[in-house]
């Protein structure tokens, strides 16, 4: 079962906004960050950037990131109101050799996204962030 | 030891720039660094290279899609330093819809890793990058596949496991430690038929075993120490020969026998593995 946690409506000013930290339920691998982007122009982009931390937010790790460009046209021109990236915690090899296991959440784990405006501010009419089971 | 991916990141941009780049934080020393790197396939991928300009080995395979809407290839760096880098793909003119996935591994051969490599642009809902050529020759092997479509977004068929979709140009990589030596082709499906590109890179696993080829087959306990002379001797001619993965712990040893068997057991031309 997954977690979401809202994101409020607000304008994204030049430079970086922080969403969260938030607590991890154990066991869980990581978390999707879906923002309205309908409002987004050229010259505008939307960077979003994953995090987490496995000591309560002393330090923290990078999940990847994504840049998404205003208005959001994906590689068919299609434009998008939303844009959505998956951030995960990885995978390492099974114990028996036979695949990949998600690396999962332990106790004390948190996430953050960081997003970047470029020629801010965006307005975004919210969206969620979900911790993926 | 077997191969096992430790860390992974990636980076992906709809924005236009003629560079993306990605931190990959603790690599193990000694690792196997693989780089799923594309573009728009309006410009070409000029190279790899890390934040201290040592350059990735590549393209080990390159491909569009048949509709020439992106273009992804492999590059790697082999026995990595490890570390928090940073690595940067260039191409060779700004574009969008850049993209970079970096995958660490350890267990990989740390020279001459690349075995086969495979690839085909084609249109379907089902994309395949035909056989690795050569056919996987070692158990354990890495395999890293790339798929990309014009409009769907292609999802690996097991036993190939993803790494990362790419939300911004719907590319997939994903990657499979291939236990038993066998022909492979990395397969996707997708929601509908599109053109689209597929690729697969094999690696060698750093063995733990000399190889010798011969058969069959006559197998018996090993004894030592008067069949000692024999495994030394087959060992030093397999390194004669050049197979210089042969770091050896053995715990069992299997002699198989090509021709004969001496008394002595010192003549002895076989396979051998740990068990």
């Amino acid at each position: 079962m997954s977690t979401t946690i809202n994101v409020n409506p607000q304008n994204f000013p030049t430079g970086q906004t922080t969403i969260g930290p938030a607590n991890v339920p154990v066991g869980t691998t990581g978390y999707i960050l879906d923002l309205d982007v309908s409002s987004i122009v050229s010259p505008q982009l939307l960077h979003y950037s994953g995090e987490y931390s496995t000591d309560g937010g002393a330090t923290w790790l990078g999940m990847g990131s994504a840049d998404f460009t205003g208005p959001w046209t994906d590689r068919q021109g299609v434009v998008h109101n939303d844009a959505a990236e998956t951030f995960a915690f990885g995978k390492v090899a099974s114990a028996d050799g036979s695949g990949w296991v998600d690396i999962v959440s332990s106790v004390g784990w948190k996430v953050r996204a960081i997003v970047t405006a470029d020629n801010g501010p965006i307005h975004s009419s919210g969206g969620t962030l979900t911790i993926l089971p | 030891m077997s191969i096992a991916r430790s860390v992974t990141n990636h980076n992906e941009s709809s924005a236009s720039g003629s560079t993306i780049a990605v931190v990959l934080n603790s690599i193990p020393a000694n690792s196997h660094v693989v780089l799923s790197v594309g573009c728009l396939d309006a410009q070409t991928i000029s190279g790899v290279a890390d934040d201290l300009s040592v350059a990735a080995t590549g393209p080990d395979k390159e491909i569009d899609d048949a509709g020439n809407t992106l273009r992804k290839a492999v590059w790697h760096y082999e026995n990595y330093g490890g570390g928090n880098r940073t690595f940067t793909v260039t191409f060779s003119a700004a574009v969008t819809f850049r993209s970079i996935v970096a995958m660490a591994y350890t267990g990989v051969a740390t020279s001459s890793s690349k075995d086969g490599i495979a690839g085909q642009e084609a249109t379907g809902a089902s994309l395949t990058s035909t056989n690795l050529s050569p056919a996987p020759s070692l158990d354990g092997e890495l395999i890293v596949g790339i798929g990309i479509a014009s409009s769907g977004v292609p999802t690996p068929v097991s036993p190939l496991a993803e790494v990362f979709s790419n939300t911004v140009d719907g590319s997939d990589t994903s990657d499979y430690i291939q236990p038993t030596h066998a022909a492979f082709a990395a397969q996707w499906t997708q929601s509908g038929a599109s053109d689209y590109g597929a690729l697969a890179v094999s690696f060698f696993p750093a063995a733990s075993s000399a190889t010798v080829t011969g058969a069959p087959l006559l197998s018996q306990a090993f004894h030592p120490p008067r069949q000692l002379k024999g495994v030394l001797s087959m060992l030093m001619r397999a390194m004669a020969d050049g197979l210089n993965r042969t770091s050896v712990t053995p715990v069992t040893v299997t002699i198989r026998q090509r021709k004969t068997l001496s008394p002595t057991g010192n003549h002895v031309g076989g396979r051998q593995r740990r068990n």
